[in-house]
């Protein structure tokens, strides 16, 4: 079909035309972006954490550091715990994943250099962490039991630490291309630390950086201030011991408070929890946004065939199709939708540099612009459809009547 | 007078001639507006003032005893750390340099008192000028003296709710409680007390929905080896123990002044320039002195208390009604255009393009208005949904009928404004072409 007639009438209609088309535009700039977004924030909120989360529970109580016992304490702790039906093994640490609050450190890779390579948080395992947590080691080995030493050792220079394991992220951070087993890393001193073992992956408690997300170490040591324990569950779930674990920790010590437990899943839906808030209402918006538009795009277009009820008898009277009546208002319908998606994937473009510039959000892949444009000519044409099919069925005799 | 309210009538006439496409217009007002109002309320109340009438006049305290910088240090931030030490803590305190002065850190408590119990509650070691600083009310009794302090007296404070749990919220002044197993008498009973955002302590939480519950002097809570909990720096190699923490190289308070005035800003902050010089005289302080006071919404401003993802929200509201906009101008328009015939009737017979021009606007005012008027039920129902959503501040989302007020009366205009093209556009019909084609 010819498109200068269309265009032509268009231009009697310039403002409306030009209001659904600027509607349009930024209609799919906004939807590119919050498209963006949402997949981001959820993508975010998959990351992995490198441990059995279904299987895993996090319990926390008033610290030991000021008893005389301490180490006594956490042994007869661990000890009750793993006796609780269901518990297949327990460790001891002072943070977990996504637990949000987390001890970090800088690491050299050798004595002399002045400035950290990179910055890794420290696990401290009061034994059995790897098997507990469910922790892949792809190079290397465990810490075996008599390279564990206490906290207050260390603190107070009677130990000296010598082997870790790390992540693998951090492995090929701190060493690329090369094997990590055996190499040193230095924190404060000029003590090395050798890496005996590699895991394949293990989350942060507390991320500022994806891209950091997983560089994390794991030190074999008891006693660390804030210890707090964490139970694997087998044949149950992880919340179903919650009572009894929270009962053994009271009975073993009845003066103290303990300040609750959560499983993984919990602390990873806790850690989250906003991202997916943000996905939600994101979500409603570009519903709110595609019902507004389809609106408007009814309600003018229903208008203008109601206008032009003359000019279409005229045209069906001169020997017009009902098909090229429908198809006129289709193909009207495309020539603005277009044009507004032309101008909307430059704003979306801008748009998204702001928000690159204020929110560190990364570059829109280029494929979310055909996907706003797809959906958008899709809504244009549904929405047209309804007017259009009425103007088909106005009658050639219209072209005979006056007004 | 006559001409307006016969505007009114014309345009209400308008839109009844035509009730499909002015409830479509109304409709899509109601949700750009409903959207952005929710976004709006929000997001001003997160960033609303905790400490409304004195938020002026309240200091956050930073001075910088941090160590030497390495000569590695990649990066020495010249902003001095957030929190201060005990023993920093207590110098500036017992100096009472500015007109109030407290120190503060967050810490659980377990309270016992016959057989009612509390474990875990959230409580304040403080310091006493902190209950008339933050606006602290009292329904019994009252915040414990300075000489208790001194004496490290085992007084407390606490809150009407922890009062009703533990004493069916009689007066239980001079009462006593067991805290974390030690014996306190009860020196006041404090009224609901929960600024939002938790500015003073940032680092324990930002937006809670109780308060503190239990205030404890620090001096005391010090000596007594009550751990803090929040965050935590040291010098050194000193190692991270929360449980007693070093008092001269750690740092884990936070220390605020009440100033009356400028000039007594000024000297205050001259006070701590010479503080800081003495302290790196005697060696304590191994860096230049490096001193600031912030208000309360200069502390809020800097530590980015408003989540980004409001300020997004806030956007992306503003983006939706301009789609609403957009949409509602074009329908107007396509409304108005329908009837320039009678536009040209109106003309030939002697109106005024004013007055079209007035009748049409009044038309685009009354939609707007309409529209506004249907947000409401929406703006309920998105601060309802925000209430639902698990995230810390979402019990704050409330409507507020100024705010709303204001709003609506924004929204009016804006979509006046809008409906100002199209009764442009209506008014510049010309009359004879008009008449002819009837």
């Amino acid at each position: 079909m010819d498109i200068q007639p269309i265009l032509k009438a268009l231009r009697h209609q310039k403002t409306a035309a030009l209001l659904i088309a600027f509607e349009i535009a930024l209609a799919c700039a906004i939807i590119c972006n919050a498209t963006f977004l949402i997949v981001s924030r959820l993508e975010r909120s998959q990351m992995l954490s490198g441990v059995a989360e279904s299987e895993l529970l996090r319990i926390r109580a008033a610290s030991l550091d000021d008893d005389e016992d301490k180490m006594a304490r956490i042994r007869e702790d661990i000890a009750g715990l793993r006796g609780i039906p269901g518990v297949v093994s327990v460790t001891a640490t002072q943070q977990v994943p996504f637990g949000q609050s987390s001890w970090n450190s800088g690491v050299r890779t050798s004595p002399d250099q002045q400035n950290s390579v990179v910055n890794a948080t420290t696990y401290y395992d009061g034994g059995e962490m790897v098997s507990t947590f469910g922790l892949k080691l792809v190079a290397g080995r465990d810490f075996s039991p008599d390279e564990y030493y206490d906290f207050d050792d260390v603190a107070s220079g009677a130990v000296t630490p010598s082997s870790i394991i790390i992540t693998r992220t951090l492995a090929n951070r701190l060493w690329p291309g090369e094997p990590p087993l055996n190499q040193a890393i230095y924190m404060g001193g000029s003590d090395p630390l050798r890496v005996i073992g590699v895991v394949e992956t293990l989350v942060r408690p507390s991320i500022w950086d994806d891209s950091t997300a997983h560089d994390c170490m794991i030190f074999p040591t008891r006693g660390a201030p804030g210890t707090q324990y964490v139970l694997r569950v087998q044949g149950i779930t992880p919340d179903a011991v919650i009572e009894s674990a929270t009962a053994k920790l009271k009975a073993l010590q009845p003066n103290r408070i303990v300040r609750g437990a959560e499983t993984f899943t919990q602390l990873r839906e806790e850690y989250f929890r906003q991202d997916r808030v943000m996905a939600v209402l994101l979500m409603t918006v570009i519903a709110a946004l595609l019902v507004v538009t389809a609106l408007g795009i009814v309600g003018l277009a229903s208008f203008w065939v109601q206008r032009r009820q003359r000019h279409i008898g005229i045209r069906r009277a001169l020997g017009a199709t009902r098909g090229n009546i429908l198809r006129y208002f289709q193909l009207e319908n495309f020539l603005i939708v277009s044009a507004g998606i032309l101008a909307g994937m430059f704003a979306a473009y801008g748009i998204n540099a702001w928000l690159m510039q204020h929110y560190e959000l990364s570059r829109l892949p280029a494929y979310y612009l055909p996907i706003g444009a797809l959906s958008l000519w899709l809504l244009g044409q549904l929405s047209v459809l309804h007017p259009a099919l009425r103007a088909t069925r106005v009658p050639p005799a219209m072209a005979t009547r006056g007004g | 007078m006559i001409r307006m309210s016969y505007s009114l009538q014309l345009a209400w006439l308008g839109i009844r001639r035509n009730p499909a496409i002015a409830g479509l217009i109304v409709l899509t007002l109601a949700l750009g507006v409903g959207a952005t109002m929710t976004a709006l309320a929000l997001f001003l109340l997160l960033s609303s003032d905790p400490l409304p009438d004195r938020s002026g006049q309240v200091y956050a305290v930073q001075i910088d005893s941090r160590e030497a910088p390495a000569p590695t240090e990649d990066s020495t931030s010249p902003e001095p750390p957030d929190l201060i030490g005990m023993s920093d803590g207590l110098r500036l305190l017992d100096a009472r340099r500015a007109q109030r002065q407290a120190l503060m850190v967050n810490a659980l408590f377990s309270i016992r008192s016959g057989q009612a119990s509390k474990d875990g509650e959230i409580g304040l070691m403080a310091t006493a000028d902190l209950f008339p600083m933050f606006g602290v009310r009292f329904l019994y009794g009252g915040p414990w003296t300075a000489a208790d302090e001194q004496a490290r007296a085992r007084v407390v404070v606490i809150s009407a709710e922890l009062n009703q749990t533990l004493f069916d919220g009689r007066n239980s002044v001079g009462e006593t409680v067991e805290v974390n197993g030690e014996t306190f008498r009860v020196a006041g009973i404090s009224a609901r007390w929960n600024p939002r955002p938790h500015f003073f302590l940032l680092s324990s939480f930002v937006y809670g929905d109780e308060g503190e519950q239990i205030f404890v002097p620090v001096q005391t809570a010090n000596e007594l080896g009550f751990s803090p909990v929040g965050q935590i720096n040291c010098n050194g190699r000193s190692a991270l123990n929360m449980q007693s923490p070093d008092p001269d190289r750690c740092r884990w308070l936070a220390y605020w002044v009440e100033l009356e005035s400028a000039a007594a800003v000024q000297s205050y902050r001259d006070y701590l320039l010479a503080d800081s010089r003495e302290q790196q005289a005697l060696g304590r302080f191994e860096r230049a002195p490096n001193v600031k006071l912030s208000t309360v919404n200069e502390w809020l401003e800097a530590h980015k208390v408003v989540p980004d993802d409001v300020r997004l929200g806030v956007w992306i509201a503003f983006s939706l009604f301009a789609v609403c906009l957009a949409n509602a101008a074009g329908l107007l328009s396509a409304k108005f255009l329908r009837r320039s015939s009678e536009i040209g009737i109106r003309r030939a017979l002697g109106a005024t393009r004013r007055s079209v021009f007035v009748q049409y606007l009044a038309e685009a005012g009354l939609l707007g208005l309409l529209g506004s008027v249907c947000a409401l039920p929406l703006v309920a129902l998105g601060l309802w949904v925000i209430r639902q959503q698990p995230v810390a501040y979402a019990f704050m989302a409330e409507i507020d009928p100024w705010l709303f007020l204001e709003l609506l009366v924004l929204a009016v205009l804006v979509t006046a404004v809008v409906g100002g093209l199209p009764a442009w556009r209506a008014c510049r019909v010309a009359p004879a072409i008009q008449v002819k084609s009837l």
